[in-house]
């Protein structure tokens, strides 16, 4: 490809490619994100493939690979356009079929449907399942559209457009102002004003000045940023070179994990291809204006998505933070002025520049504008990314499009924020997403985590689990967070284990208090959030297990028994054969109830799962 | 010049220094551990912690990192600083239960005992013995490895500190003694370095005086003769 | 410690509070001496000084060189001061009227008001027991004065008041060992150090400070005025007393003994005579005669460090 010089020439290249796609032409979009490639998506995209070319229909269809689309928990997921049909849970087995009766019939395949859980209704058009109806899909949606291999694609559906209006018709600091305006906040957690950011750097004496991409991603079970990479890279190019524009930098980085190899890989195609048109390098589309960006691969400690961290790792130091009284927009990388933004935060920026920050503007509450994409998980039916307007609330993004808790259970909590978020309870699921909201109820925005939870998890184990978490992954440097996260862990490792002494609440705040309040970095001040926002919203169970030693949620292991109810058993014997300790009494001749012998219990939980008769409880 | 005010008292300071030297100079105590003026600051041991308000907002932040800018009010003594101080000590002291140091501020803090398992480490973590060794010495012998309660001052590898010149600067810099040196006829050890160089004799006074590799890293360093590091000091003329 | 001496000097703080400015002679190691000891000891420190060049030098009024509180008495009073202020900071801070902190009661004097006018009230506030710290800088004579004798001038040295004649030799009495007669108090911590080892000399006055109880550091201090010496041999004569024995270096805590510089083989004792006029007048024969007696001691002291 010749490098692009002008808009002229983008926009001329852009006809051409467009011109040569027939929308009406069908194309099959096979979703390759995390959670397909687990389920199988890649199987799927052969045996299509195969059966496109055995159906003799090779030419007249397009198949497409694309980026994660969202639905994770119905993966894999296979669209067919132009009619938006959506298959879900697809097989190899299901491609001939899906050759033979879709597209050259025209005929719906009920058994790939998506059922409707309440209604049980099928449902064909992805638009309409509720999953992605509640949703907002502005930057995430694209994903489904294009291979992310493919600039064309990217071009195909406006990309870079943005960028040439922002180079050709706007003056930096106007795209600085319109930012501003647009409302938008950091997506990486903090939630910092984006405008005001590259207002401080741009403002920030000295001639080079750095932009960076924070795709460091490392809370737990979040891949919002992984998924954006991997399935839209241009779109976080675009935004940085518009950043970089703005603020006067010629020099970016990605910083991204090296466990994210396919986000890695597309990134740097993308990244190739960019810059072979035009996007990267010395005056960019004939507007003067040089820039470019290097790919840094970091090895994966949480810390390092810290903005100081990150830069000394980039540095070639170790990622530990650094005090910020000098804020990083004077003095961040290389003692440089530098600004950092998340992944999602950059790829609202072409969304802002193309549509204006009046639109943008519309989404939203006053205090956090446009949208949010977040990882469901946990308990939800409907497990996946969901990008939401801000203002959604709580109980719309778990029952309208997640669906409800799974197997009809009760919702108990839900943690936002990632690791050191706090758990929301019932009562407050009305409380819409928002920075502010979240952070006064106790827990926050974070990065995009969000944890369902029902009535079988242990909210002490909760905040146990993200302790353990918080203290390996402190850098250690500040002797609060580091000493601070690994006695509040022992802590709460002792209540779950029934050594739950009178005062260990207190001590737990006590804790809080000086991890919070003492460390250098967000980590630490950040790391009691699970254990405050618990005490806060479930204070009782935390006594349960200190004073009564037991786990009402039936998860601490030490302080549970398993019972087998006489009268529900059947006296099949499954759950004898299926206890890896032989502490299950009884013989099927004897046609008495089996019984569980306490002193040989391991309480694995084995048999409660093999009993069918739910014969077996924990008391 | 900037102006500030230190629990009341009205302080002057040159603008970008940091505020835990100001404020010991000042005559205000300041419980500290992993600072020392000859290295950059660090902030590990999170007790110099003081309120600094300005424009009306106030913060607790480490004296040590934070450089001083006109009209800021510092409290050093508030409830909120001194129970941040308490618990840090506690948990400093539940670490290294066996280092004296730190027993005696723990006491001089008002806390005598801990609420956790002791452990039984005796480096605090501070840092100081590193950073001297990168910034004053210029040896990089020892580093910090591994995060979180995994974090230690190690040699490379935690074997032998091959770099180390055995010049005893991080002894002297720790501020719980827990580094330790060892001289034996013709050998010095820097104990918990793991590293024991043999030593120079002095051509005229007999005496040994200075490790060899150290001596002739000096002497290489500033294209000194080869006879140059022959004699003591005391026998130089 | 001292042979880390690469390095290690430069963490030492940067922070005077013994102000340079001050009168003292050129060379003067015992102002040396004083600023080492007012950098070992910091800001929380009380000094009680008696008269003696320390004091004339450091505070010509209305100057002073002093960045801790500083108070000049009498010439034989500094350990009774000292023992006073050490004694009322402890019943007002037990009465709650100051705040509760380390504070540091130095008492200080020269050779003339240590070992001789002022022993007294030293053996007095020893015996008692105060939280002290007593320091003798020893320069081996009243110098302030004009260079007279002490119990604290060595054998065979010249003074204005034991000239070395053709009679007499110059001194002749040989030097009161003060450290000795400090550790037969029985106090926990009693130690001896000169400024040509700085860091050694930092470690046990913050040692002596730490202490619980009276300390007590006797420090030999080179006067190039008295000893005649040049002004820029002060640092190498320091260490050249160590080295041929005439001053040991060690310390006693609570009653062992410890060489804290050894040296195996000490040098010939001419080698410190050769560059101080005060022992210009000395005949090979004495030299050899002084040496074998310090080399005795030197032995003694070893013996005592098993
Ligand atoms: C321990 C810790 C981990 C963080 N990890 C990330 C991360 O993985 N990705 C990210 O974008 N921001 C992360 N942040 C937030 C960054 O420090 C920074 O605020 C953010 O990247 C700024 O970009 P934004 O303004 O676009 O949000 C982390 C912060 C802390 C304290
Ligand atoms: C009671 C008394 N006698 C004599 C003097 C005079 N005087 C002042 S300083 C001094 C000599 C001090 O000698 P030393 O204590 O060894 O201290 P140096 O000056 O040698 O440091 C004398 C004799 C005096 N001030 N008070
Ligand atoms: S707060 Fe925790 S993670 Fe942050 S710098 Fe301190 S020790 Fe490291
Ligand atoms: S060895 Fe001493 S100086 Fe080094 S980090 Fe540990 S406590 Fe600090
Ligand atoms: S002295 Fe400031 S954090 Fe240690
Ligand atoms: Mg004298």
């Amino acid at each position: 490809m010749k490098r692009i010089n002008s808009v002229e020439d983008l926009e001329r290249e852009r006809e051409k490619i467009r011109a040569a796609r027939d929308p009406n032409k069908p194309c099959i979009t096979i979703c390759t994100g995390t959670g397909c490639h687990a389920a199988g998506c890649y199987p799927v995209a052969g045996a299509l493939r195969e059966a496109l070319r055995t159906g003799g229909i090779e030419g007249e269809v397009d198949l497409r690979i694309t980026g994660c689309h969202g639905f994770c928990e119905r993966g894999p997921l296979v669209v067919i356009n132009p009619q938006r049909i959506l298959y879900q849970r697809v097989k190899p087995d299901d491609a001939p079929d899906i050759v033979s009766e879709t597209l050259k019939k025209g005929k719906i395949i009920e058994r790939l449907l998506y059922v409707h859980p309440l209604t049980e209704e099928k449902i064909v058009r992805e638009d309409d399942v509720p999953f992605y109806k509640l949703q907002k899909r502005i930057i995430f949606g694209n994903n489904g559209n294009i291979d992310p291999t493919s600039i064309e694609d990217y071009l195909a559906i406006g990309g870079y457009s943005a960028l040439a209006k922002a180079l050709t018709s706007m003056e930096p600091q106007q795209i600085v102002e319109e930012v501003k305006k647009s409302g938008l906040r950091g997506r990486g957690g903090g939630g910092f004003h984006t405008g005001t950011k590259w207002e401080s750097c741009r403002k920030a004496s000295g001639d080079t000045r750095y932009v960076i991409c924070n795709a460091d991603e490392g809370d737990p079970g979040a891949y919002m940023d992984r998924s954006l990479l991997e399935g839209n890279p241009h779109s976080v190019l675009e935004g940085m070179i518009i950043g970089a524009f703005a603020i006067g930098s010629n020099e970016g980085y990605v910083y991204v994990r090296n466990e994210y190899p396919l986000a890695v890989e597309n990134l740097r195609i993308a990244l190739d291809r960019a810059n072979d048109w035009g996007f990267f390098g010395k005056n960019i589309l004939g507007s003067g204006f040089d820039f470019n960006v290097k790919i840094n691969r970091g090895g994966g400690a949480f810390v390092c998505g810290e903005s100081t961290a990150l830069m000394a790792s980039l540095e070639g130091q170790p990622g530990e933070p650094r005090a910020k009284h000098i804020h990083t927009v004077e003095s961040g990388l290389y003692e440089k002025p530098t600004n950092l933004n998340n992944v999602e935060t950059w790829a609202n920026v072409p969304y802002i520049v193309n549509l204006g920050a009046e639109q943008y503007r519309q989404i939203g509450t006053d205090g956090s504008k446009g949208t949010k994409i977040f990882s469901l998980v946990g308990k939800v039916n409907n497990t996946g990314l969901v990008e939401v307007p801000m203002g959604i609330t709580l109980r719309e993004i778990v029952y309208d499009i997640g669906g409800g808790i799974i197997g009809g259970k009760r919702f108990k909590a839900i943690q936002t924020g990632g690791p050191s978020g706090g758990c929301l309870p019932e009562s407050l699921l009305d409380l819409p997403v928002d920075f502010d909201r979240l952070t006064e109820a106790g827990s926050m925005m974070g990065s995009g985590g969000m944890i369902v939870m029902d009535e079988n998890n242990c909210m002490v184990d909760v905040a146990k689990y993200f302790m353990n978490f918080l203290k390996e992954e402190s850098c250690g440097k500040c002797a609060s967070c580091r000493e601070g996260t690994k006695r509040m862990y022992e802590v709460l490792h002792r209540i779950t284990e029934g050594n739950g002494r009178e005062g260990d609440i207190a001590l737990l705040e006590d804790l809080s208090f000086v991890t919070a309040e003492a460390s250098l970095c967000a980590l630490g001040g950040t790391a009691p959030n699970p254990v405050l926002s618990t005490i806060r919203y479930f204070r009782e169970e935390y006594e349960v297990h200190i004073k009564n030693k037991k786990c009402p949620a039936g998860v601490c292991k030490e302080l549970i028994t398993y019972r087998i109810i006489p009268n529900q058993c059947t006296i099949c014997g499954r759950c004898q054969k299926v206890c890896p300790s032989q502490a299950i009494r009884g013989k099927i001749k004897m046609k008495k109830p089996f019984e569980i012998l306490p002193e040989k219990c391991i309480r694995c939980g084995m048999c409660s799962e093999a009993c069918k008769f739910d014969a077996i409880e924990i008391v | 010049m900037v102006e500030l005010t230190v629990d009341g008292q009205a302080v002057g300071a040159e603008k970008g220094k940091m505020l835990l030297p100001i404020c010991l100079d000042a005559g205000f105590d300041i419980p500290h551990l992993c600072y020392n003026e000859s290295v950059r600051p660090y902030g590990a041991c999170r007790l110099c912690l003081v309120e600094v308000r300005k424009n009306g907002r106030g913060r607790m932040t480490t004296s040590c990192t934070y450089p001083v800018i006109e009209g800021i009010e510092v409290l050093t003594q508030t409830e909120k600083v001194l129970r941040a101080r308490r618990l840090v000590i506690e948990l400093i002291l539940a670490m290294c239960p066996g280092d004296e140091e730190i027993q005696e501020m723990a006491r001089e803090m008002g806390v005598e005992d801990v609420r956790f398992e002791k452990e039984e480490k005796d480096c605090i973590l501070c840092g100081l013995c590193g950073r001297v060794c990168e910034e004053v010495v210029g040896a990089n012998a020892i580093h910090f490895a591994n995060k979180g309660s995994n974090r230690e001052m190690i040699p490379p590898f935690a074997g032998e500190a091959t770099d180390c010149i055995a010049c005893g600067a991080c002894v002297t810099v720790c501020p719980v003694n827990v580094i330790g040196m060892r001289e034996e006829s013709d050998e010095r050890t820097i104990i918990r370095w793991k590293r024991t160089l043999k030593m120079k004799k002095c051509k005229v006074c007999g005496n040994y005086f200075a490790p060899w590799f150290q001596l002739e890293k000096f002497r290489q360093q500033a294209g000194l003769p080869t006879d140059f590091f022959d004699t003591c000091y005391s026998c130089r003329e | 410690m001292e042979n880390l001496n690469v390095y290690a000097v430069r963490l030492l703080t940067q922070k005077e509070y013994f102000a340079p400015g001050h009168r003292s002679c050129q060379g003067c190691a015992e102002a040396l001496a004083v600023r080492l000891i007012a950098k070992a000891l910091g800001r929380n420190a009380i000094v009680v000084q008696a008269t003696g060049c320390m004091e004339i030098v450091a505070s010509p009024l209305p100057f002073t060189s002093w960045e801790v509180p500083w108070i000049h008495v009498a010439f034989e009073t500094a350990a009774s001061v000292a023992s006073g202020i050490e004694a009322g900071l402890k019943a007002l801070m037990r009465k709650g009227r100051l705040p509760k902190k380390r504070v540091t009661v130095l008492g200080m004097g020269g050779d003339g008001a240590t070992n001789d006018i002022g022993i007294m009230a030293l053996s007095g506030a020893l015996e008692r027991g105060h939280d002290f710290v007593y320091i003798c800088t020893d320069n081996e004579a009243y110098m302030n004065t004009g260079i007279q004798r002490s119990s604290g001038t060595p054998f065979g040295a010249s003074t204005t008041t034991s000239p070395a004649g053709r009679v007499i030799p110059g001194q002749i009495t040989w030097k009161k060992n003060m450290a000795a007669i400090a550790a037969a108090h029985n106090i926990p911590y009693v130690a001896t150090a000169c400024p040509s080892y700085p860091l050694d000399l930092v470690d046990k006055v913050k040692k002596a400070a730490g202490t619980k109880g009276p300390a007590y550091v006797h420090i030999l201090s080179v006067c190039p005025t008295g000893w005649r010496s040049p002004t820029e041999m002060s640092i190498r004569l320091g260490r050249l007393a160590a080295e041929t024995g005439v001053f040991p270096l060690y310390e006693i805590v609570n009653g062992r003994y410890r060489l804290t510089i050894d040296f195996p083989k000490l040098r010939p004792i001419r080698d410190y005579f050769k560059y101080q006029g005060r022992f210009r007048h000395l005949t090979d024969e004495m030299t050899e005669q002084i040496e074998e007696r310090v080399h005795r001691e030197y032995q003694a002291l070893k013996d005592k460090c098993q």
